[in-house]
């Protein structure tokens, strides 16, 4: 385990949950902005396997994944919910994103690694609940004194996922 | 219990074979799979999603309104011309139930991938090899959109393949993947990858709105009224043709000819005695 600063866990965890918070409330263009230019932004299949053969449960980056984007593939996705047409959130999602048991695993330079757990709660239409439940490996880099997110990988629990769709953010 | 007789693969799949080698067999090398399997949940009748990719081209434009723009909008088009990307286009029906929807490219206006130049570049690069693996028409005037082998097996030109895998009531399992041509360059592979799964996965630009279609047109299926009425699927009845070139039957790019064959053949599977 990693020992660090007080401060630092506690200056992390408030950027993560003022990130969450964007998502929550909506404020998509608050939360892009959060991003590096070189953000790669990742969630990969998972497929059920033997003990033996665990190293091949998750997608690598190259192979198929539910997110495997860029700053600009990103922001589309964004500029999709401003069309006016995006009917997946329309009416949109209500989500709930708890991010729980932040650590920072390095501190290398300008870049933190921070892991942490999910649980994402997902309203929508009169009656449709999801749970989307799962860890988080993120570097956050600093630039000009703010935090931006530089890597997210974004693995979930499940292997089939129990969802209609992957409209929201993670 | 009597013995069913299945009747050999290539009979099953009959006229449509030719609209496989269009899409799975352009190289002599054929295609490879992608490692990584998109797997997920729907609440819908699976047909809904076998119906669209055998034959609905005309859902596009409104469904799948948000994707078209933001990909327009990265393209620098405005107005109509925005929403006109995709060349001229038939949907074919050929027969036990399978469809697909071909892009016919000897029109002069005819892009694949305008957005893509190196992807547009690699196809072109290929015709004369295709043309000596195939024929003339599928090297240089025909190419996949999307399609369905009848009754769950589902494709489209651009690289998703899936199963959709009933599972009781309003419920199916999609496993979907990506092929790409065995021996294209890597960077190729993985263009094709890339953009296949951003648009086609739960996640998808495009498939997102697909799957509130499927999910909500069950949904209103089920109500009292919606009960005593069939579906319509007239559009383009009547005006249907043969074809000297090419295997099948063809309707215009927005009808619902392939969705009719479907059916059809569901219908003498379903009533057989
Ligand atoms: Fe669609």
């Amino acid at each position: 385990m990693t020992m660090v600063a007080p401060d630092l866990l506690r200056e992390v965890e408030q950027f993560l949950y003022h990130e969450a918070r964007l998502l929550d409330e909506r404020r998509f263009h608050e939360w892009i902005a959060l991003f590096t230019e070189d953000i790669h932004y990742f969630m990969p299949t998972r497929s059920n396997r033997y003990l033996n053969d665990l190293d091949n449960e998750l997608s690598k980056p190259g192979e198929l994944a539910y997110f495997d984007d860029n700053l600009t593939m990103l922001r589309g996705r964004v500029a999709r919910l401003d069309t006016g047409m995006a009917w997946a959130e329309d009416p949109p999602s209500r989500t709930i994103h708890n991010v729980n048991n932040v650590q920072i695993d390095a501190v290398e330079g300008d870049e933190i690694k921070v892991h942490c757990t999910f649980v994402i709660h997902r309203g929508r239409n009169e009656t449709e609940q999801d749970l989307f439940i799962g860890y988080r490996d993120d570097v956050l880099r600093r630039v000009n004194g703010a935090f931006k997110i530089a890597r997210r990988t974004i693995v979930l629990g499940q292997n089939v996922v129990s969802a209609k769709n992957l409209s929201i953010f993670f | 219990m009597g013995c069913v007789e299945a009747v050999p693969l290539a009979e099953y799949i009959g006229d449509f074979a030719y609209y496989l080698d269009l899409c799975f067999n352009r190289r002599p090398g054929g295609v490879e799979f992608v490692p990584g399997t998109h797997k997920w949940q729907m609440p819908c009748n699976w047909k809904f999603a076998a119906d669209n990719f055998v034959g609905d081209m005309y859902h596009a434009p409104f469904s799948h309104g948000s994707a078209l723009k933001v990909r327009a909008d990265a393209e620098g088009l405005s107005g109509p011309a925005a929403r006109l990307t995709q060349p001229p286009m038939m949907q074919v029906s050929a027969g036990g139930g399978h469809g697909m929807g071909v892009t016919l490219l000897d029109d002069p206006d005819g892009r694949q991938f305008p957005q893509r130049p190196a992807l547009q570049e690699y196809l072109d690069s290929i015709r004369p090899e295709v043309e000596a693996h195939l024929d003339h028409e599928r090297a240089y005037k025909l190419s996949t959109v999307h399609a369905t082998l009848f009754p769950n097996f589902s494709f489209l030109g651009s690289g998703t393949v899936r199963v959709w895998q009933p599972k009781g009531p309003e419920r199916m399992e999609i496993w979907a993947w990506v092929y790409v041509d065995r021996d294209a360059p890597e960077n190729i592979k993985q263009t094709i990858r890339r953009q296949s799964a951003y648009n086609f996965n739960p996640s998808g630009m495009f498939e997102q709105d697909d799957g509130e279609n499927w999910n909500q047109c069950t949904a209103s299926s089920r109500g009292y009224i919606a009960r005593q009425y069939p579906f319509n699927y007239q559009m383009g009845l009547g005006h249907e043709q043969a074809m000297e070139e090419y295997p099948g039957r063809r309707g215009a790019n927005f009808a619902e000819i392939n969705q009719r064959g479907f059916y059809q053949r569901w219908r003498e599977l379903m009533t057989a005695g």
